[in-house]
């Protein structure tokens, strides 16, 4: 604690404090950093003159400087990587972080060419366009989307001169699940969802959901949908969740590519979708999930009408 | 060891990512904090030590769900202070010198004890009792609000009590305190712990 100079930490409070007893509120007040300069200073002198006052406060101070002693603290970091990383099933590092082996690779993208067709079987109607076959800039980007959010930040900026922010760069690997929708004359729209796996095929976090979309997308809208989704993936099988593997990511592919997730990210897209207007924009919306918020970063291609950077933010 | 609010998530978020350096780094940032709270809570180093370490691999574990807009030593707190709930259903507090003052190991006293190391034996040991005089709940907010310095409105949010209630369990939990020093350490070994101006 400060010494008595009314500098305290809290609120602070003046009052009409005249001569006389103190009482105990004030030592109270004192001492919980609540006394404002004005009362610091009258009650000090009052406290010169009143030797019982000031010892109880002086043995209170002791008591209270007795508890900040300091402790002799063990390490716990060692044991407790030891740990956790038995327990999620390695620690990733460095470079080693970056090497993935191939057989996983191609593992994932089977398995995003797995999703990817089923949900064009799903979704695709009469008169819906091929999104790849599609010549405008969010199809462009969309093909690029290859590998992490970080790649797709990092392409982005290139392409608009401008910084561009990701939720940190993926020095790992991803699979991912995506829909698409697109309609002449209206617009298209991606959605990628991504979970980053290590070395040893393990989640090693939470998913990101890329979008893409050449018409403008409510960040708080996107959000709303990411958390909707990822509870649904995250409810029907555990091995999403940082410490599964990816084994048993692709092994749960039956429980979460349901129809129901199909729809909901279809309708995620859609909703996207539907927003359209024949403003010329092209915006990028990227997320990370933290269970209780998320967020988003939108970016907008130059030519392009921005989004109002109010609606980026966390949701409430 | 003290960080601000961005360098911290910064490293929760490369420790989601699996960076195992960043992972050691936020540990080391707030173990000493989280000790030192659980020993006098608990009054004995080796539950402290259990509860801390085991609330390191929880938080460590479910580090994705961290809210970045809340505080992450509110949070690694909160998952401690359960784990000391159920430590204590087994154990009693333990604020006993053969505990407390004389426990060896790689973290603890030197083999031939100095009369500086025998003074801190016995504050050890006299924090120790004092605190066993408080309720727990005296205990649990006198530790946040005077070891830890948690604002009063922290506090009431970490326990969920009114702020009101939390005042009146920390000027109580304080006066109980002042009066077991009084009434069982002299004037000399109190003074050792006051590194404020004396009202004389």
């Amino acid at each position: 604690m400060k010494p008595f100079d009314g500098s305290s930490k809290g609120p602070q409070r003046d009052s009409e404090f005249g001569a006389g007893r103190v009482p105990d509120e004030l030592i109270d007040a004192i001492l919980d950093g609540e006394v404002g300069p004005t009362d610091s200073k009258a009650l000090f002198e009052q406290l010169r003159s009143n030797p019982d006052a000031a010892g109880d406060l002086n043995a209170t101070r002791r008591a209270i400087g007795a508890l900040r002693q300091p402790v002799e603290t063990p390490d716990f970091a060692d044991r407790v990587l030891e740990t956790v990383g038995t327990k999620r099933g390695g620690w990733l590092s460095g470079r080693d972080r970056r090497r993935i082996g191939f057989g996983r690779i191609a593992a994932a993208a089977a398995v995003v060419a797995l999703i990817g067709g089923m949900y064009a079987f799903e979704r695709t109607r009469p008169g819906t366009l091929d999104l790849s076959d599609r010549p405008n800039a969010v199809a462009g980007l969309a093909s690029q989307v290859s590998d992490s959010s970080g790649q797709l930040g990092s392409q982005l900026a290139s392409r608009t001169q401008q910084e561009v922010q990701c939720l940190g760069d993926s020095a790992f690997g991803v699979v991912k699940l995506f829909g698409e929708q697109a309609e002449p004359e209206r617009g298209s729209a991606r959605v990628v969802f991504e979970w980053p796996f290590g070395d040893e095929g393990e989640i090693t976090g939470s998913p990101r959901m890329i979008v893409l979309s050449d018409q403008p997308v409510s960040a708080a809208s996107l959000a709303e949908q990411f958390s909707s989704i990822t509870k649904q993936a995250g409810a029907a099988e555990q091995s999403l969740r940082p410490g599964g593997t990816l084994e048993r990511w692709i092994e749960g592919l039956p429980k979460i590519v349901d129809r129901d997730l199909i729809a909901s990210i279809g309708e995620f897209a859609n909703s996207a979708f539907l927003q359209a207007s024949n403003r010329p924009s092209a915006t990028a919306g990227v997320t990370r999930q933290h269970d209780l918020g998320s967020m988003p970063v939108v970016i907008t291609l130059p030519g392009f009408e921005p989004l109002d950077q109010d609606e980026i933010r966390e949701p409430e | 060891m003290s960080m601000d609010k961005a360098a911290e998530v910064r490293l929760i978020e490369l420790a989601v990512a699996g960076d195992k350096g960043a992972a050691s780094d936020l540990i080391r940032a707030h173990q000493q904090s989280l000790f030192a709270y659980m020993l006098r809570m608990s009054g004995n180093p080796d539950i402290a030590e259990d509860i801390v370490q085991d609330a390191f691999v929880r938080v460590l574990l479910n580090l994705h769900r961290f809210d970045p807009r809340f505080r992450f030593s509110t949070w690694l707190f909160t998952i401690a202070k359960r784990l000391y709930v159920n430590a204590m259903q087994k154990h009693k507090p333990l604020y006993d010198s053969d505990i407390v003052g004389s426990r060896k190991g790689d973290w603890d006293e030197p083999n031939e004890p100095t009369l500086a190391k025998e003074r801190d034996t016995h504050a050890r040991d006299a924090i120790g009792r004092a605190l066993q005089e408080l309720s727990p709940e005296q205990r649990e907010i006198i530790l946040l609000f005077h070891q830890q310095e948690w604002p009063i409105a922290l506090i009431a949010e970490y326990t969920d009590m009114p702020e009101g209630t939390v005042k009146s369990h920390l000027h109580r939990g304080r006066r109980r305190m002042r009066k077991y020093f009084e009434e069982h350490e002299s004037e000399e070994f109190l003074a050792r712990f006051s590194d404020e101006v004396v009202i004389q």
